[in-house]
C-alpha cells in the first residue's frame, strides 16, 4: 500500500518527534526515490503509513567547508549536486565518480547522498564511497546531537543503527590528507541505471618517503551491509603502492568479504571480481595520490 | 480519504489542486489533470516515460509524492508546444524520425530539454548519458541522438540545411509519419489514457503457485469493501478456452493454476487501489502440486503433466489442433536428402547444444484496455493490440458473443513487437464490463508484464554440422525444444517456422530437422520478434563460428563459401534474382575490413540471418471525399509507421500530397478485415492492395474525366487533385467535380501474396573486460535487404531498433525463475533493457534491389530480419574477444568470465 500521511516538519525536533509517534511504520522523505520505488514494489514491509519529510526544515547549506577543512553534505543535498560540484570532484573523486553513477539524471536530480547511506542497501553506491573518506554521519534526535562513524553505523542489510527518531542531518568528511587519491568503480551490467554486481572503492594515503601510510578500501554488494575490508587495508601499511601488494590485499579482500548469489551475479563471480578489480582500483587511487604530491610539492 | 489542496504551477498556470496523500505527481498529472502525455511505464523511476521537468530539472514524477511538489514549476510535455508550433526539440524528434510508438516520446523529449537547457552543445556521449534513464524499446535511440543534436544546433540559432521531411509524398522518400506530431507533444491517446464516464478499474487475483488444485474461492470479503463492484471467477464465465493457435487456455483459471501469476479471478472496483486491495482480499485455497520448470525435463516420460486427462486441444484463432504426447504439444521432424550418408562422408563434423533464455518484448507500455458495455448487450473495446480482428475473435468466442456485438477500436500501441498479439486483458476488462454495466479500465504493472504477459520462449538447440575439409558445408541435423509454458499460444509455431530456417542462408544439401514445444509450469511463451529466430540464428552462427575454427578457415571465408548465391532458392520457395545476400555480406565485411579490432579483448563479430515475409488475402477501402481529397482505411495496426508507408504508396500513386489523404486503422466495425499486424507482412501486403486500390480510383476517376472532357481513359492522368489529359493539361477536372453528382470509393480486396524473403547481416565490435566479464558495445552496423525502402528513414528506425533488441537480448535480457517458479526480476531493475548510454550508434546499409512481387514497388518486411541476426553477431564478437565459446544466451559477464 502506498503511505498515507505526508508530514513536513519545520525543525529537526518535530521531525524527530513525529518520527517517533508511529516508529514502525514512518520513514524519512528525503529526495524519495528509493523509498517510493520499493514501496510501489512491495518491498518494504510493514510499508510505512507515514512519511516524514525534511522538505520545511532550513538548512544551512548543501555543501559547505567547516573550517577544519571537513566537508559538509546536508541530509537533502542531491547526488546531481555533488557530482556538480567542483571540490568534491577535486578532493574526494570516488565520492565524485559514485554519486555520478547511481541511477539516471532524474534519479540523481532528487536522490540524496544521505539517503543512499541510511538505505543502508549492500549494494548503495554512495555508502560504499563515503565509507572510504572515514565519513561521519551528524545524527539529531529531539534534543541532541551525536556523530555516528560510518564504519559503525550499518548493522545489516538495509539497517541502521539509528534508533526511531534518530535522524541523519548531515555527513562529514575530514579533508584528505595532501598525498592521497581515492578511486571508485562499479561493475554489473549495463553502463547506467545499473544495480551493481561489485562496487569497489578504496581511498590511498603516502608518506613522505612514498610508501602506503593509510589505505581505506569499501566493498559494496558483497556482504550484507556496504564493508570496509580492513584486514587488506592492515596489509598495505607501509608498502609501497606495487601492483603484487595490490593483488595481495585484493586476494584478502576477496576471501574476508562475505556475499551472496542472487539475480544480478553468484558470490563465486563477486570474489572474482573483488580479486580482479580491487588491485586496479588501488593501483588508481595510489596514482592519483601521487599526481596529488606532484602538485602540492 | 484525507485530501489536501496542493498548490503548484504546471505548464506556467498556477494551479490549485485536491490530491490525497497517497498520491505521486504522476497520479496528479494524468489521474487529476488529465495530462496524459506523462506516461506510466514502470513506476518505480526505471523507464523514465513518466519524466517531467520538476523546478527545471528532469525528475521521474513517479517518485515523488503530491505533497511534497507544493510551490513547485513543473512542465510537463503539455507545456512545450507554443500552440500548434513545436518546440525546435519535438520538431527534431519529428524530423529525424526520432520516434516510433511515441510512448516514450514525451520523457524523452524533456529529458533532452534538461539536458539542451544546461549544455547547448553536448556531444554524443554527453547525449546518450542525459538520455540514460528514458528508455525506449523501439527506436534504438540512433535517431533520438540525432534529433536531440539538430535540436541542440537549431537552439543554438545555426541554420540548418533543409529538413529532412520533404513535401512530395513519394514513395522513397522520408516522409513524415503519421500521428507524429501527436506523440511528440503527448497528445496521443493509449488505451491506458482513455478516461470514460464512470469508469471502473480492474485487478487481477494471481496463484502464488505454479502449480495447484483450486479447492475454493471466497469472495465475501473482497465484496464488503467499499467502492468494489464486481468479482469475477471462472464459475462465472462461459467454460471456453481460446488460444492464437489451439484453445488450450481459459481466461480465468479453471480448478488448477499452471504458472505462478496465473490469473485466477479479476476484480472490479471504483479506483484502481481499491481493486488492488480486493484482489489482496480475495481468498484462495490451493492444493499445491509437484511443478515441471525445465523444458528438458518436461518432454521426458514420467514428469509431472500440464494438462492432465487432456489427449489435445482443438484448434484458436489459426484452427491448428493440438495431440498432446505427455507435456510435448506440438512436434515435428523434416527430412530432406540423405542426411547419414552425408554426415558419414564428411571430413569435419561438430556438434554442439546452445541454449537462451526467456526473454520479453518489454514495451513501455504495459498492456491496458478500457470495456465498456453496449446497449445492445455487446461490448466495445479499445485496447493496445497488434490484432484486432483476433481480439473481437477471442472475446466473442470467451463470453458467448456474436463478433457482431463485439466493437474492437485499436488504440495506438506503446510497443508491442510481438506481445500485444495473444488476448487475455480483453476478455476480463470486457466480462466486468458487462457484469457491471460500467466500463472498465485495465493496464497491466511492470510485474504482471513479467509474470502474465507472453514473452519469448527459452529454448535448448543441438545442431550438428557435416562440412567437408574446404568449408564446403555437407549436411545438418537440428534439434529444437522450445518452452512454451503453460498453453500452446504461439510457440507450436514457433518450432514449426523455426524449423524451416535451419540451414541459415546457405547452401546445405541434406537436412535433419526436428523440434517439439513442450508445456512447463511457467507463463505461457508467445510471439516476439521474429519468433524463434534470433534463439535459432544465435544457435547457427555461432556453429558457422566454430566450424570455421574447427576446418582452421576464417568464419567469414566460410560464410562467403556458402552463402545462398543469385538463382538459388530461399526457404521460403523465392529464388533470388541478383547476389543480394552477398552484396549485404560484403557490405558489412567490408567495414570491419577498414576498422580491424587490434586493440586486446576487442573483437568483431558477424551473423547472417534471413526471415520469411508471408503472402496474406488483403483488403483497403479508399473513398474520394467531396472537396476531392481522399480517404484510406485499412484494418492493419500502426506499428512500424507501416500505415505512412501504405499511405505514401497511395499518395504517390493518385499523385497528391500527404495533407490531401487521410488513413486511418482501425475499428472493426469499420474497418476492412485484416490479419494480426506482426512477421513482417504489414507493408509488403497491404502496401501492394493500397496500390492496387489507388490505380483502379484513379482508372474510375480518369473514366469519368475521359468522358466529361471527350477523351479515352488511357490519355488521362492524375495530378494535383485533378484528372488532366496528358497531352494539354490546361484541360482538367478536379476530382471534387468528378465525385459531385456520383460517389467513387472502392472496397478491394487482392489474393494472397506468395511468400517473400529477405536477409540481414549484423556485425557488432564489442570489447570485454578481462577482469569482470562486462561488454562494451563499440560499433554495430545492419545491411538489410528490403527490396525497396518505402521510407527509408522508417527503414532504418527497424534496423536501428532491431539490432539494439538483440544488443539486449545478447548480453542483459533475461527472465530468470526462482525454483519454485516465480519470477525472480522485480520490474525494469532486474529485466535489464539497453539504454541510450550501453549501445552505440547503429551504422544502416539498406540493400535495395532483390524486389518482391508486391505491387508496393516490391518491397518486403524489415521489423524481423532487422532483428533476426543481432544476437547472433554480438554473441560472435564477444566469444571472439574472449576466444571462447559460450553456449548460452545472454551472454551475462558471470557466463563471460566463467567461460
Amino acid at each position: 500500500m502506498a503511505p498515507v500521511e505526508l508530514l513536513t516538519p519545520t525543525s529537526w525536533s518535530e521531525a524527530a518527534l513525529l518520527l517517533q509517534e508511529s516508529p514502525e511504520t514512518s520513514a524519512v522523505l528525503a529526495g524519495g526515490t528509493d523509498l517510493m520505488s520499493r514501496t510501489f514494489m512491495g518491498k518494504v514491509s510493514p510499508a510505512p503509513r507515514r512519511l516524514v519529510s525534511l522538505r520545511a526544515i532550513p538548512s544551512m547549506g548543501t555543501i559547505w567547508r567547516a573550517d577544519d577543512g571537513s566537508l559538509h553534505l546536508h541530509a537533502r543535498t542531491t547526488l546531481a549536486q555533488i557530482a556538480a560540484d567542483p571540490a568534491v570532484r577535486e578532493t574526494y573523486p570516488a565520492l565524485h565518480e559514485a554519486c555520478t553513477r547511481i541511477g539516471s539524471p532524474q534519479i540523481r536530480a532528487r536522490a540524496t547522498l544521505v539517503g543512499n547511506v541510511c538505505s543502508a542497501s549492500p549494494a548503495a553506491d554512495g555508502a560504499v564511497a563515503a565509507l572510504c573518506f572515514g565519513g561521519t554521519a551528524e545524527v539529531v534526535d529531539d534534543h541532541s546531537a551525536f556523530d555516528v562513524p560510518l564504519v559503525s553505523f550499518f548493522t545489516g542489510p538495509r539497517t541502521t543503527c539509528l534508533k526511531p527518531g534518530q535522524i541523519v542531518r548531515a555527513l562529514r568528511f575530514p579533508p584528505p590528507s595532501p598525498r592521497s587519491g581515492s578511486a571508485f568503480r562499479r561493475v554489473g551490467t549495463r553502463r547506467a541505471m545499473d544495480c551493481a554486481a561489485v562496487i569497489l572503492a578504496a581511498s590511498v594515503a603516502l608518506d613522505a618517503a612514498g610508501r602506503i601510510e593509510s589505505a581505506e578500501i569499501a566493498l559494496g554488494s558483497v556482504a550484507p551491509t556496504p564493508i570496509r575490508v580492513t584486514e587488506a587495508e592492515t596489509r598495505l601499511l607501509g608498502q609501497a603502492p606495487l601492483p603484487a601488494g595490490f593483488a595481495e590485499a585484493a586476494r584478502i579482500a576477496s576471501a574476508t568479504c562475505d556475499p551472496i548469489s542472487d539475480i544480478r551475479a553468484s558470490a563465486e563471480y563477486r570474489r572474482q571480481v573483488v580479486r580482479g578489480v580491487l588491485p586496479l582500483v588501488l593501483q588508481q587511487a595510489a596514482e592519483r595520490a601521487m599526481a596529488a604530491e606532484r602538485q602540492g610539492s | 480519504m484525507a485530501t489536501l489542496v496542493l498548490h503548484l504551477r504546471i505548464n506556467g498556470v498556477f494551479r490549485q489542486v485536491p490530491v490525497t496523500p497517497t498520491d505521486t505527481l504522476l497520479c496528479v498529472l494524468r489521474d487529476r489533470l488529465g495530462l496524459t502525455g506523462t506516461k506510466r511505464g514502470c513506476g518505480e523511476g526505471e523507464c523514465g516515460a513518466c519524466t517531467v521537468l520538476f523546478n527545471g530539472e528532469a525528475v521521474c514524477s513517479c517518485l515523488i509524492p503530491a505533497a511534497e511538489a507544493e510551490g513547485a514549476d513543473v512542465i510537463t510535455i503539455e507545456g512545450l508546444a507554443d500552440g500548434i508550433r513545436l518546440h525546435p526539440i519535438q520538431q527534431a524528434f519529428v524530423d529525424e524520425e526520432a520516434l516510433q510508438c511515441g510512448y516514450c516520446t514525451p520523457g524523452m523529449v524533456l529529458a533532452a530539454k534538461a539536458l539542451l537547457d544546461r549544455v547547448p552543445n553536448p556531444t554524443e556521449d554527453e547525449i546518450r548519458t542525459a538520455l540514460c534513464g528514458n528508455l525506449c524499446r523501439c527506436t534504438g535511440y540512433t535517431q533520438i541522438v540525432r534529433a536531440v543534436q539538430r535540436a541542440a544546433a537549431v537552439l543554438r540559432g545555426e541554420t540548418l540545411g533543409a529538413g529532412p521531411g520533404p513535401v512530395r509524398a513519394a514513395v522513397g522518400e522520408p516522409v513524415e509519419r503519421i500521428g507524429a506530431r501527436e506523440k511528440v507533444t503527448g497528445r496521443t491517446v493509449f488505451a491506458g489514457d482513455m478516461q470514460l464516464p464512470g469508469m471502473l478499474h480492474a485487478a487481477v487475483v494471481r496463484s502464488p503457485h505454479a502449480h495447484a488444485e483450486i479447492e475454493s474461492i471466497r469472495t465475501e470479503e473482497a465484496l464488503a469493501l467499499n467502492g468494489v463492484r464486481a468479482i469475477l471467477t471462472a464459475a462465472d464465465l462461459p467454460d471456453v478456452r481460446f488460444g492464437l493457435l489451439a484453445a488450450d487456455e481459459p481466461i480465468l483459471a479453471v480448478d488448477r493454476v499452471r504458472y505462478v501469476g496465473d490469473r485466477v479471478a479479476v476484480v472490479a472496483a471504483v479506483d484502481a487501489e481499491t481493486a488492488l486491495e480486493a484482489a489482496r482480499r480475495v481468498k484462495v485455497r490451493y492444493r499445491p502440486l509437484p511443478a515441471v520448470l525445465s523444458v528438458e525435463e518436461a518432454a521426458r516420460d514420467g514428469s509431472p503433466l500440464v494438462h492432465p486427462g487432456v489427449d489435445g486441444f482443438p484448434g484458436g484463432a489459426f484452427g491448428m489442433e493440438l495431440v498432446l504426447d505427455g507435456n510435448r504439444c506440438y512436434e515435428e521432424e523434416t527430412v530432406d536428402g540423405d542426411v547419414d550418408a552425408a554426415f558419414e562422408h564428411a571430413d569435419v563434423v561438430l556438434d554442439e547444444t546452445y541454449r537462451t533464455a526467456p526473454q520479453h518484448q518489454a514495451s513501455i507500455e504495459p498492456h491496458a484496455a478500457v470495456a465498456a458495455p453496449r446497449g445492445d448487450g455487446g461490448v466495445a473495446i479499445w485496447t493496445s493490440t497488434q490484432a484486432p480482428f483476433i481480439v473481437r475473435q477471442g472475446v466473442a468466442a470467451y463470453l458467448g458473443l456474436p463478433m457482431s456485438q463485439v466493437r474492437v477500436v485499436a488504440m495506438e500501441t506503446g510497443g508491442a513487437f510481438g506481445g500485444k498479439v495473444s488476448v487475455f486483458i480483453e476478455p476480463m476488462v470486457a466480462a466486468l464490463a458487462l457484469k457491471t454495466g460500467q466500463p472498465v479500465r485495465m493496464v497491466y504493472s511492470r510485474q504482471e508484464e513479467l509474470e502474465d504477459a507472453r514473452p519469448r520462449s527459452a529454448t535448448v538447440i543441438r545442431v550438428r554440422t557435416a562440412a567437408q575439409a574446404d568449408g564446403t558445408l555437407l549436411a545438418r541435423e537440428v534439434d529444437f525444444l522450445a518452452d512454451s509454458g503453460a498453453y500452446a499460444d504461439w510457440t507450436p509455431a514457433v518450432v514449426n517456422s523455426s524449423l524451416r530456417a535451419c540451414r541459415g542462408p546457405y547452401r546445405v544439401p541434406n537436412l535433419r530437422a526436428k523440434g517439439a514445444a513442450v508445456y512447463t509450469h511457467k507463463f505461457n511463451t508467445g510471439p516476439f520478434r521474429a519468433p524463434g529466430y534470433p534463439q535459432l540464428t544465435f544457435a547457427l552462427e555461432s556453429h558457422m563460428d566454430e566450424l570455421a575454427a574447427k576446418l582452421g578457415m576464417d568464419p567469414m571465408e566460410l560464410r562467403r563459401k556458402n552463402l545462398l548465391r543469385n538463382g538459388e532458392k530461399t526457404f521460403s520457395g523465392t529464388e533470388l534474382k541478383t547476389d543480394v545476400l552477398m552484396r549485404c555480406f560484403d557490405t558489412v565485411t567490408k567495414a570491419i575490413a577498414d576498422d580491424p579490432a587490434d586493440e586486446p579483448h576487442t573483437a568483431w563479430g558477424l551473423a547472417c540471418g534471413e526471415w520469411e515475409i508471408g503472402g496474406f488475402p488483403a483488403s483497403a477501402l479508399l473513398k474520394v471525399n467531396e472537396d476531392g481529397t481522399v480517404s484510406l482505411s485499412v484494418g492493419s495496426t500502426d506499428l512500424t509507421g507501416s500505415l505512412t508507408s501504405i499511405a505514401q504508396v497511395v499518395a504517390d500513386e493518385l499523385g497528391i500530397e500527404m495533407t490531401e489523404l487521410s488513413a486511418s486503422c482501425i475499428d472493426t466495425d469499420t474497418s476492412p478485415l485484416a490479419p494480426l499486424s506482426g512477421g513482417s507482412m504489414v507493408t509488403y501486403n497491404m502496401t501492394h492492395v493500397a496500390r492496387e486500390g489507388a490505380k483502379q480510383l484513379a482508372d474510375e476517376l480518369k473514366k469519368r474525366a475521359a468522358t466529361a472532357l471527350e477523351a479515352k481513359p488511357s490519355q488521362m492522368e492524375v495530378s494535383g487533385l485533378k484528372v488532366r489529359l496528358k497531352k494539354d493539361p490546361s484541360k482538367s477536372v478536379s476530382f471534387a467535380g468528378l465525385v459531385a453528382n456520383e460517389p467513387a470509393g472502392i472496397t478491394i480486396t487482392t489474393p494472397a501474396l506468395p511468400a517473400t524473403h529477405s536477409f540481414a547481416v549484423h556485425a557488432v565490435k564489442v570489447s570485454v573486460s578481462p577482469e569482470t566479464g562486462e561488454v562494451r558495445v563499440l560499433r554495430a552496423i545492419s545491411a538489410l535487404d528490403c527490396g525497396k525502402a518505402i521510407n527509408p528513414n522508417m527503414v532504418k528506425g527497424q534496423m536501428c531498433g532491431g539490432l539494439v533488441q538483440g544488443l539486449g537480448e545478447c548480453l542483459w535480457e533475461e527472465i530468470r525463475f526462482d525454483g519454485e517458479g516465480r519470477v525472480a526480476n522485480i520490474g525494469f531493475g532486474d529485466y535489464r533493457l539497453p539504454t541510450a548510454a550501453d549501445v552505440p550508434e547503429i551504422e544502416c546499409h539498406i540493400v535495395e534491389g532483390e524486389t518482391s512481387t508486391s505491387r508496393g514497388h516490391g518491397c518486403k518486411g524489415v521489423g524481423e530480419p532487422a532483428h533476426v541476426p543481432a544476437l547472433a553477431a554480438a554473441a560472435n564478437a564477444v566469444c571472439a574477444a574472449i576466444g571462447r565459446r559460450i553456449y548460452e544466451s545472454p551472454l551475462s559477464p558471470e557466463r563471460i568470465l566463467g567461460a
